[in-house]
């Protein structure tokens, strides 16, 4: 039991003790506290734990008695064999050859056949089931994309229901039917022999359609030309035959019929006298036109010149004539060509102008060459004009003048001055403006009045008291032009002011929300002389008061902040954020909305 | 005298009854219609809001059945017969669109565990952990046959629930082992279990037959080929799972409800990681079932409410719940996936529209035009903000909502902290898990 303990021991004490045995006597007369303090010290530096024993026990011959010294003897030759066999390089070699032939003589032992067995039997398994269900890939993803999924309802043989692509199929036949059988509809008034690649498909409907059109023969040589032509030629390169000979005829027939059905649909249109089918006859003509000539342009160059040739000949013919009209058919032709040419449509502009120039009616007063603004206030208040004294139309005049130079007032602060504004509510909105005017006159005045200043070859030959004198008016000139200056500044500063503060109110007053008034007009009215008027409260209750809303520039007395209502704010509850999921970018999912 | 006339369809603007809607003439060219784009974006607004007016899931209750439901199971060839199992023995037979019970049976002494039909003949079969036996049931048109069981074998386990094979005389009883039972033999064919406790649930690949997928109450999922003498695989998950349903279209798709309130879906070849991680349920989900086309999952769950998922999505589509019903441990689809039937703790077995705002019924040719008009509007604008909000909108009981809140917050304080983390420690030593493998333990081969 102590030996145990012994050995489980601070190991540094060991050493300790092994070193105080070697030299007893030396640290025999060693204070203890200086013995601990080395020991700590060791400790610390070595990073031992010492936990486990506070103290030293002092060396006992018990100690020797259990064969502890032996055990620090052993360690000791350990520390020796292995200094030993540390020691030269070639020893090291052998020690890590013993090294690794002891690990792989030790080897970890392996699970048992008969579990590893099982696991590889399993994990093949898993394999093969995952290559079974891997079959159903294809179907799955296939079911995945359909647009219809089909689960089969046991015991029912209900047919699997149709699905969109079977339908767009059929109708993709039914449209190559109806192609094939009627070629006009597809070749236009070519006349050409109906050859489309779609096959012709001999059904109930398709057969149908032909008895109801009549087009049987026209559709069984289609079906004849497309099924053999190649054949027959080879059959006979030079003879036709008398299967050909009959279609040659065949077709021939049908030219022929055709040119006098055209004839007679042409004659009939030419009987019509409506006005409005000889508008529409025109327009899809022109229209007709333009189309030709926009193919012309890239198909056939000389021909399209040629066209355009023509219009220019035509252009000559109408100056000619002097018919500047918008609407006459050359102003239409050179509309048309003046899709390619800048000149023509610059042509047909100067022949409105030149038209309206000509139609233009002449008056009798030459009163064409007052100035806009004069127009402006004669036709505001003419009347009162006529009336008013002459010194009044002056001032008028000038205070319309004065608003009109004054460009800092906003334009929604100026006076109206619309035809319904009586001539002397327009005076007295333009009464500040003459205000102005007064006072800038009056200043002009007073420096008039102001004494001359004398000019600098005159000081020269003044004496010191005139200089003085003149020096002091001089400054007192200053003194008065200064003041004048400043209340001049400080009136128009608060000129200014007043003027925001009117803004501010008028912008504070478009963006409030108006009552909506659902008094009706008339209400109580219409029951003649005597009957008493709506009392104003009872007015009043069909008035929905508009909500007040607190303005953001409330509190700032210089600003105006503009709060856009309606459009953007409520508009952007409605947006999407950002590109959704299947989309890559955003034109691909404005595509897609478009669509 | 020439007379000019005009060819003019009369069905193009006459109405055929005097009640019909007078139609319009309209121009469709699309100058005509500066403001077409906006229109269509307001019609796809009333139709979602149109959805949700009409959405009136809830069809009916099937009446007090005395006791907690445990079971539903719905006749596989027939679209109106199901059969409900009770905790006290009970198994009953329903008429689902008259709503009535044709019979009820006395069946077993305790819980019915397992129900399953035989897909050919009309015959049941049912079990109990409580007795221990396996009780096979004859439906004919003489209810007095069907008063006593056709057959009945004592088991020397406790099953837990049971499930036929699509084609052959096979079952599946799940209890300390997955057994595999011949109905003309008296003992097991097969027998797999991997680690010592009880399976919970073993159901047949109803397409691939030979492959079983069961989950135990270790929290693992089991994949087992009943011609290998061992289950293939074990998936050692957090939580447990406490039911799963292959998908009837894609055989390699299996669904489990958890206890960690969500549903996985796992791709069979592929069992590292579930495929798709439905998150929603506020408490352990009971149940999971596949439409039969494949395309939607049901879910019971305990905190009271059925929800509908589309398979691929990990949020839900739907959420149906009702002040009276209470947890729900049975969800079913009908054959024809238009209906859902479930089974709660409040006694009642429930029929549900699988659509909320289906309108049953036939549908003239006009009403089905403005249906699907509705559904491409509705598809076409779900990116927009209005829409989906309103789309998505569902009212829940407060304690409903309260319980999403906490447990959105509880997600976004995780998730911030796992954020704050990676920033602290760098990518490399934190490095971002995606939601789907944060759920497997482990794999065992």
């Amino acid at each position: 039991m102590k030996n145990r303990e012994d050995s489980d021991d601070d190991p540094l004490e060991e050493e300790a003790e092994a070193t105080m045995s070697a030299g007893e006597e030396a640290s025999a007369d060693v204070p203890e506290e200086d013995h601990a303090a080395l020991l700590s010290g060791l400790r610390r530096t070595l990073k031992v734990d010492g936990r486990r024993r506070s103290e030293r026990r002092p060396p006992s011959s018990a100690m020797d008695v259990h064969g502890l010294r032996s055990a620090g003897g052993a360690a000791s030759s350990m520390r020796q064999i292995l200094a030993t066999a540390l020691g030269g390089q070639a020893a090291k070699r052998a020690v890590g050859q013993e090294l690794r032939a002891a690990k792989r003589r030790h080897r970890v032992l392996e699970a048992p056949a008969k579990l590893t067995e099982a696991k590889s039997q399993r994990i093949a398994a898993y394999e093969r089931a995952n290559k079974d269900l891997g079959r159903w890939y294809g179907y799955v993803e296939r079911n995945r994309l359909s647009e219809e999924v089909s689960f089969p309802l046991p015991a029912t043989g209900a047919p699997r229901p149709q699905s969109v692509s079977d339908y767009r199929q059929r109708a993709r036949v039914d449209i190559a039917v109806a192609m094939s059988a009627d070629p006009d509809s597809a070749k236009g008034e070519s006349g050409a022999a109906p050859t489309t690649s779609a096959p012709v498909v001999d059904d109930l409907e398709s057969r149908l359609y032909r008895r109801l059109y009549n087009q049987t023969a026209i559709a069984e040589a289609a079906g004849l030309a497309a099924g053999n032509p190649q054949q027959q030629q080879q059959k006979n390169p030079n003879q036709l035959d008398g299967a050909k000979v009959r279609e040659r005829l065949a077709s021939n027939r049908r030219l022929i019929a055709r040119r006098h059905f055209l004839e007679e649909k042409l004659k009939r249109q030419s009987r019509i006298k409506s006005k409005s089918y000889r508008k529409h006859a025109r327009r899809a003509k022109l229209k007709q036109e333009e189309a030709e000539l926009t193919a012309l342009k890239d198909s056939d160059p000389a021909a399209f010149a040629e066209r355009m040739a023509a219009l220019e000949r035509a252009r000559a013919d109408e100056r000619i004539s002097q018919r500047h009209r918008g609407g006459s058919k050359f102003a239409r032709q050179q509309k048309l060509r003046a899709k390619f040419d800048d000149a023509a449509r610059q042509a047909v502009q100067d022949m409105i102008q030149r038209g309206k120039e000509l139609t233009e009616k002449t008056d009798g007063d030459a009163n064409g060459d007052s100035s806009g603004e004069d127009s402006d206030a004669k036709s505001s208040g003419d009347e009162a004009a006529v009336q008013l004294p002459e010194d009044l139309v002056d001032d008028w005049n000038d205070g319309t003048a004065e608003e009109d130079k004054d460009e800092t007032v906003p334009a929604s602060l100026r006076p109206a001055r619309s035809t319904g504004l009586s001539a002397a509510s327009s005076t007295l909105a333009s009464s500040a403006g003459q205000k102005r005017q007064q006072q800038q006159r009056s200043l002009e005045l007073d420096l008039s009045h102001m004494p001359s200043l004398p000019t600098v070859d005159a000081a020269g030959d003044e004496d010191g008291d005139a200089l003085e004198a003149a020096s002091s008016r001089r400054s007192l000139a200053r003194l008065r032009t200064d003041e004048l200056l400043a209340e001049e500044v400080a009136e128009t500063e608060a000129d200014a002011k007043a003027d925001f503060e009117r803004e501010k109110a008028a912008v504070a007053d478009e963006e409030q929300p108006k009552d909506v008034d659902l008094f009706l007009p008339g209400w109580n009215t219409w029951t003649g002389p005597g009957t008493r008027p709506v009392s104003e409260e009872r007015r009043q209750k069909f008035v929905i008061k508009a909500p007040r809303r607190k303005r953001r520039d409330a509190a700032h007395g210089h600003v105006i902040i503009r709060e856009r209502l309606g459009a953007g704010q409520a508009l952007r509850r409605h947006l999407v954020k950002g590109v959704p999921f299947p989309y890559a970018n955003a034109e691909q999912f404005e595509g897609a909305m478009r669509a | 005298m020439k007379v000019k006339l005009l060819l003019r369809n009369p069905q193009d603007y006459l109405r055929e009854t005097a009640d019909d809607i007078h139609k319009l003439a309209r121009n469709p060219a699309p100058e005509l219609h500066p403001m077409s784009a906006e229109t269509e974006y307001v019609r796809a607004l009333n139709a979602a809001k149109l959805e949700r007016v009409f959405a009136k899931p809830f069809l009916g209750c099937f009446g007090d059945q005395g006791d907690q439901l445990s079971r539903v199971c719905m006749h596989p060839r027939a679209l109106s017969l199901c059969l409900s199992g009770c905790v006290d023995g009970r198994v009953a037979f329903w008429n689902i669109p008259r709503r009535s019970r044709v019979l009820q049976l006395d069946a077993h002494s305790g819980c019915v565990q397992g129900l399953c039909w035989h897909p050919e003949q009309d015959l049941f079969y049912s079990c109990c952990d409580t007795d221990r036996t396996l009780k096979a049931w004859r439906v004919g048109d003489d209810l007095v046959e069907f008063s006593r069981p056709v057959s009945q074998r004592h088991l020397d386990f406790a099953p837990l629930n049971l499930d036929h094979h699509v084609s052959k005389d096979l079952f599946a009883l799940s209890g300390d082992a997955v057994y595999l039972y011949d109905s003309r033999r008296s003992d097991p064919v097969g027998q797999w279990k991997w680690g010592s406790d009880s399976v919970l649930q073993a159901r047949f690949n109803p397409t691939e037959w030979h492959l079983l997928a069961a989950v135990t109450k270790d929290n693992a999922l089991l994949l087992i080929d009943t011609r290998q003498r061992e289950p293939l695989r074990r998936i050692r998950c957090e939580f447990r799972q406490n039911a799963l349903c292959w998908n009837p279209q894609e055989p390699f798709v299996l669904a489990t409800a958890s206890d960690d309130y969500n549903l996985y879906s796992w791709d069979a070849r592929r069992l590292a990681s579930p495929a798709c991680v439905y998150r929603g349920h506020t408490n352990a989900a009971m149940d999971v079932d596949f439409a039969p086309t494949g395309r939607e999952l049901v879910s019971a769950s305990y905190d009271c409410t059925v929800r509908l998922w589309e398979s691929g999505r990990s949020q839900s589509r739907d959420v149906y719940h009702t002040k009276r019903m209470y947890r729900v441990f049975a969800a079913r689809y009908s054959l024809d996936a238009r209906f859902i039937v479930t089974a709660s703790a409040d006694f009642n077995l429930r029929l549900w529209k699988a659509r909320a705002s289906e309108k049953l019924g036939a549908l003239t040719p006009r009403e089905r035009a403005a249906v699907n008009t509705a559904e491409a509007l509705k598809q076409k604008y779900a990116h927009h903000p209005q829409v989906r909000r309103i789309v998505q909108h569902r009212h829940l009981p407060k304690r409903l909502y309260q319980a999403q809140l906490e447990m959105k917050a509880i997600r976004g304080k995780q998730r911030r902290k796992e954020v704050n983390r990676r920033e602290h420690r760098g990518e490399d030593k934190e490095p971002f898990v995606p939601e789907r493998d944060r759920h497997v333990r482990g794999v065992d081969e």
